[in-house]
């Protein structure tokens, strides 16, 4: 098979066909290996920066002390560890006591990030990658003030004295801190019995931080992460920081689609190219048929071909994948950090996959069925073919489930993207005859390169449907990610640009309305002040809420203590999934929970939920479920009632406002007028969000990029399948004197119409599949997007008219007896 | 007794319903015969052509060749036969381009994995006078030389019996003639068999038997005369 398929080699590469197959094949692979090796790299790159978010690679949180099995399997495993334990107490200077939460911290700590110290006003000292040694004490700047004392002056933290060292200005992991926490003191692990502030039953958390390599990491979490019991609770970056996760997944999940819909483009590409290929085919076919190949020799020797390309399709793809990724690396130097994670061989390997999936799944049909032509072909002029069985399209559809599945691995993306291709197949298929009907009715009134444009989409009207639905379908994928893209970065550039950077809590009723003025004052536009105060959710139509917890899920999520609002306006940065927002007048309790969290207890409206706040219990209703936007750097809850609960239970205020990073003096100025006030700070967080964005805007142009050129090869790969019709055509017309400037206007005619219903068509199904992703999977509001119907189909027609009428100009110049004598 | 049809019917289905392209073909064709199918177009000549030489499967009736029937047989079986038996001349010549011409002569050959296929190839070339034009193409060929590289096709691959398709039908008079007296120096020397499809009754004159197809029906086998 070999030799002969050597010597067949020649006539397999001449022509455009085989070319444009190998083209498409070869711009899959590539853009399929570029995506994965560029996402992988910055997810990679990301979660390192996300470990800084919990100063680990992974934190194991509990109630009780932390179990020695634990630690030892960690160091079996080689992975690094520290540890603190983290409780309240009161520290002493002189006469004056400040409430603080003391975190007691281990050698080692962090594992990764630095904590900046400063002295008492204010100014950064130095950066050190640990915490403070046995004897001294690091307090938050505020204390300064409140204890009257400065650094080098002795405290007492309960019964142990310590040495004021300097003042802890960040830590990395403090956006962890949950709000409600009084002033930081940050003390040495081994001074924690001398304090004798930790007594049977005081409330105590224990931290294990744990970090090493990723295998190691799976390991420990497969063999200590899933059986911590129900006082623990395995904490990973992600869940560190949920506006980081939910910024990062949406743009993950953007990055995926993208892909997934180049690569089906590509698909369609390879498949109208394979497609022309095998019909240049069938003479031969019939040739050797006669000479007795048999359909078995025939299959294997295109099965050969085949192979071929996919490996030559796999080698070169893999070197041009790698290229583009580099190409974007570069592009996005000044955005990336210096030290960029390495990439695993599984880009490659998923786009060599994607490769033979697309060549046999899009490319084998046509090519393969060459075996079942009759060698009688060979005495008739047969009309061309097209291999479009049930079967073929199946295993077509089925591949691009595949591909959508196995990229996104997440159900409900890959059936929204299937679900909007089928309806823009089922759209095209019905509006395509039915409008060509119409158009056979105009051509009756119409005269002239009209009349003759408009019967030429009449008598090909299988294929004219076929061209308006693959332009339609790639006019859809195009507009469905150029809309989301620009949605995305709508939704995402208001959060990032001037989103809060710090949040004041703790502020006391009384407070309130001078923290508001001296913000005010200060020209800082604070957002609103919530209520809060900190309590768990106990039970839930009197089952207790152990009892509810699904198996696998971490039982402290739902048994942890939470901030607790109320409000009477819902947050522009939550919506309503399911209930009712509150009209104001309702004279029960009332709650609204947020969507996850009423999910994984299975909650539903009208339950009664009993909370318990420092010990008192109280019940209410849960009247709506909301999603909210973590990533909106606003404060967020978890449940908000609808009345004021601060009448029974003391409650404080919080508020968040975005502050230049030069006016910091802003903030010492409120922490010597409000001693009280615990203040966190979020300039690493917004910074690193800030960066994703970037990041993700970048990347997300140049996938479409990728996207447009996968266009423009199926647009090319259609045209050119008609292209030995049209050039019989034109030569037919200029035999009868129709000038060659008459035959590009009856081109022109047909690429326009077909131009105009399918940026039609594109237009529906990308708005139906606008429709769905942003609402269910990128829950971001929804309209009609009246630019792009008013953009897309005059476009799509300009530039359908202007590739078709280029590409087929080549006919219309050739002299008419040269092609019909070969007829 | 080479090739016997018995009772041939072949249709196609149409839009107004089955179409009856041949209609009870009986057929004999001995060993050495050269035999010339002519007729009108559309009178089935052509069919009749692909369905003996086993490019296609008949309807009804049966197609005997060298006593093995080919009416039952699978596509990969006919394959076999057609490797074996039968060769073909075509009207448009159907010689593959980016093949040369000791190439497009060796194909045959090659698809049945004989050895030393070049040599063999070479010498029908100069058997047909074109052993200098070995290594050009078919487009740096005139017509009449494309089809004696047919021709030398055709015979190296040694088939007991050659099909030929209107094979002057796309050559001037002379050329035509040229070909003709090539093909049949050639049947005669090799003792092939020779039944061709053609509207020259020139080139049909020259066959031992002549047979007239009529919409479907064979009209008369006229011996030479």
């Amino acid at each position: 098979m070999m030799p002969l398929a050597w010597r067949l080699l020649p006539l397999w590469l001449k022509g455009r066909a085989l070319p444009l197959l190998f083209g498409s094949l070869l711009l899959a692979t590539a853009s399929v290996i570029a995506i994965n090796l560029f996402v992988e790299r910055i997810a990679a790159t990301l979660d390192n920066e996300a470990a800084q978010f919990i100063a680990a690679d992974a934190r194991i949180d509990s109630s009780k002390p932390l179990s020695e099995d634990w630690m030892n399997e960690a160091q079996q495993l080689g992975l690094r560890q520290a540890q603190y334990q983290s409780f309240r107490a009161m520290v002493f200077a002189g006469s004056e006591m400040q409430l603080v939460q003391v975190k007691a911290t281990s050698e080692g700590y962090p594992l990764y990030g630095t904590l900046e110290l400063g002295f008492d006003d204010g100014l950064t000292a130095e950066t050190v990658e640990h915490g403070p040694a046995p004897g001294k004490v690091w307090l938050a700047p505020r204390l300064f003030t409140a204890l009257g004392i400065e650094a080098g002056s002795t405290v007492k933290i309960g019964a142990a004295e310590f040495i004021a060292e300097y003042a802890l200005l960040k830590e990395p992991d403090a956006a962890q801190a949950a709000f409600g926490f009084a002033p930081r003191a940050m003390i040495h692990l081994d001074d924690v019995s001398r304090t004798e502030a930790v007594q049977t039953g005081s409330r105590v958390d224990y931290a294990l931080l744990v970090a090493g390599s990723d295998d190691a990491m799976r390991r420990y979490r497969d063999t200590v992460g899933e059986r911590l019991g129900e006082h623990a609770r395995w904490v990973s970056p992600e869940e560190g920081s949920a506006a980081f996760n939910a910024t990062q997944q949406r743009a993950r999940r953007f990055l995926l689609l993208a892909g997934s819909l180049s690569v089906i483009l590509c698909g369609v590409a390879i498949a109208l190219s394979a497609q022309r290929f095998a019909l240049h085919q069938q003479q031969r076919v019939a040739l050797l048929k006669t000479f007795g190949l048999t359909p078995t020799r025939i299959q294997n020797l295109y099965l050969v071909l085949l192979v071929a390309i996919g490996l030559a399709g796999c080698i070169a793809g893999s070197a041009l994948g790698w290229l583009l990724h580099w190409g974007l690396i570069f592009a996005l130097n000044e955005f990336l950090p210096a030290d960029l994670a390495a990439a695993s061989s599984q880009a490659y390997a998923i786009g060599w996959a994607t490769t033979v999936l697309s060549l046999f799944a899009f490319a084998g049909p046509p090519i393969l069925a060459l075996r079942q032509l009759a060698p009688a072909h060979i005495l008739r002029q047969e009309p061309h073919f097209f291999h479009a069985t049930r079967g073929s399209a199946l295993l077509a559809i089925a591949a691009c489930a595949v591909i959508v599945f196995g990229y996104s691995r997440d159900l409900q993306l890959g059936a929204t993207v299937l679900g909007a291709l089928l309806m823009c197949i089922a759209a095209s298929a019905i509006a395509g005859f039915g409008l060509l009907a119409l158009t056979r009715r105009l051509q009756s009134r119409l005269f002239g390169v009209w009349r003759i444009g408009l019967a030429n989409l009449q008598r090909h009207r299988a294929f004219t449907s076929l061209q308006i639905f693959v332009f339609a379908c790639v006019g859809m994928l195009v507009l469905v990610l150029g809309q989301l893209r620009t949605s995305l970065i709508e939704e995402w550039q208001p959060a990032v640009d001037g989103a809060p950077n710090h949040f004041v809590f703790n502020i006391f009723d009384d407070e309130k309305a001078a923290v508001q003025t001296q913000l005010e004052e200060a020209g800082i536009d604070a957002s609103a002040f919530y209520p809060m105060s900190r309590g768990r959710l106990i039970a839930v139509n009197d089952e207790e809420v152990s009892q509810r917890i699904p198996a696998g899920e971490q039982r402290t999520d739902y048994q942890r203590e939470l901030n607790l609002t109320y409000s009477q306006r819902l947050g522009e940065d939550n919506a309503i999934i399911e209930g009712a927002w509150w009209q104001g007048d309702e004279a029960e309790l009332a709650v609204s929970a947020e969507q996850a969290y009423a999910e994984g207890l299975g909650l539903h409206i009208g339950d009664t939920l009993r909370f318990s706040i420092a010990g008192r219990e109280f019940d209410a209703v849960l009247a709506s479920i909301r999603s909210v936007e973590w990533d909106s750097m606003n404060p967020n809850f978890y449940m908000i009632f609808n009345q004021p609960i601060a009448d029974r239970f003391a409650m404080n205020w919080i508020t968040s406002f975005y502050l230049d990073p030069e006016r910091a003096t802003v903030i010492n100025e409120l922490t010597r007028s409000f001693p009280g006030l615990s203040i966190i700070e979020l300039d690493d967080t917004l910074t690193l969000l800030k960066r994703v964005v970037t990041q993700v805007t970048l990347a997300v142009e140049f996938i479409l990029m990728l996207v447009l050129a996968a266009s423009v090869f199926v647009l090319l790969t259609s045209i050119l399948a008609t292209l030995d019709d049209r050039v019989r055509e034109a030569a037919l017309l200029r035999s009868f004197g129709a000038h060659q400037r008459t035959v590009r206007r009856i081109a022109m005619v047909e690429f326009a119409s077909i131009g105009l219903l399918a940026g039609l068509f594109a237009c529906l199904g990308a708005e139906a599949g606008l429709y769905f992703l942003m609402t269910s999977l990128f829950e971001m509001p929804w309209h009609v997007h009246t630019a792009m119907w008013l953009t897309a189909p005059p476009l799509a027609t300009l530039g359908i008219t202007a590739l078709g009428v280029s590409a087929t100009q080549a006919s219309s110049r050739i002299a008419p007896m040269q092609v019909l004598r070969l007829q | 007794m080479l090739l016997k049809t018995l009772d041939l019917c072949h249709d196609v289905p149409t839009a107004e319903g089955t179409l009856r392209i041949l209609d009870h073909i009986d057929l004999e064709i001995n060993h050495g015969d050269s035999v010339a199918i002519v007729g009108a177009s559309g009178s089935g000549k052509s069919t009749l052509l692909s369905l003996i030489a086993g490019l296609d499967r008949a309807s009804a009736g049966s197609i005997q060749l060298d006593g093995q029937e080919m009416s039952e047989m699978s596509e990969a079986q006919r394959s076999a036969l057609r490797q074996r038996y039968v060769s073909f001349v075509f009207q448009n010549f159907q010689l593959l381009h980016g093949l040369n011409a000791v190439e497009n002569v060796s194909l045959p050959l090659d698809v049945r994995g004989e050895k030393g296929t070049r040599a063999k190839a070479l010498h029908y070339l100069e058997r047909v006078g074109l052993a200098h034009r070995a290594t050009h193409q078919p487009s740096q060929l005139s017509g009449g030389e494309q089809q004696r590289v047919a021709l030398a096709r055709a015979f190296a691959s040694e088939a007991p019996i050659i099909f030929a398709d209107e094979p002057t039908g796309n050559l001037d008079a002379h050329t035509g003639e040229h070909v003709a007296d090539l093909l049949f120096d050639l049947n005669r020397e090799q003792t092939t068999t020779l039944v061709l499809v053609t509207h020259s009754d020139a080139l049909a004159q020259r066959c031992q038997r002549v047979l007239t197809m009529n919409a479907g029906r064979l009209q008369a086998q006229e011996p030479r005369s």
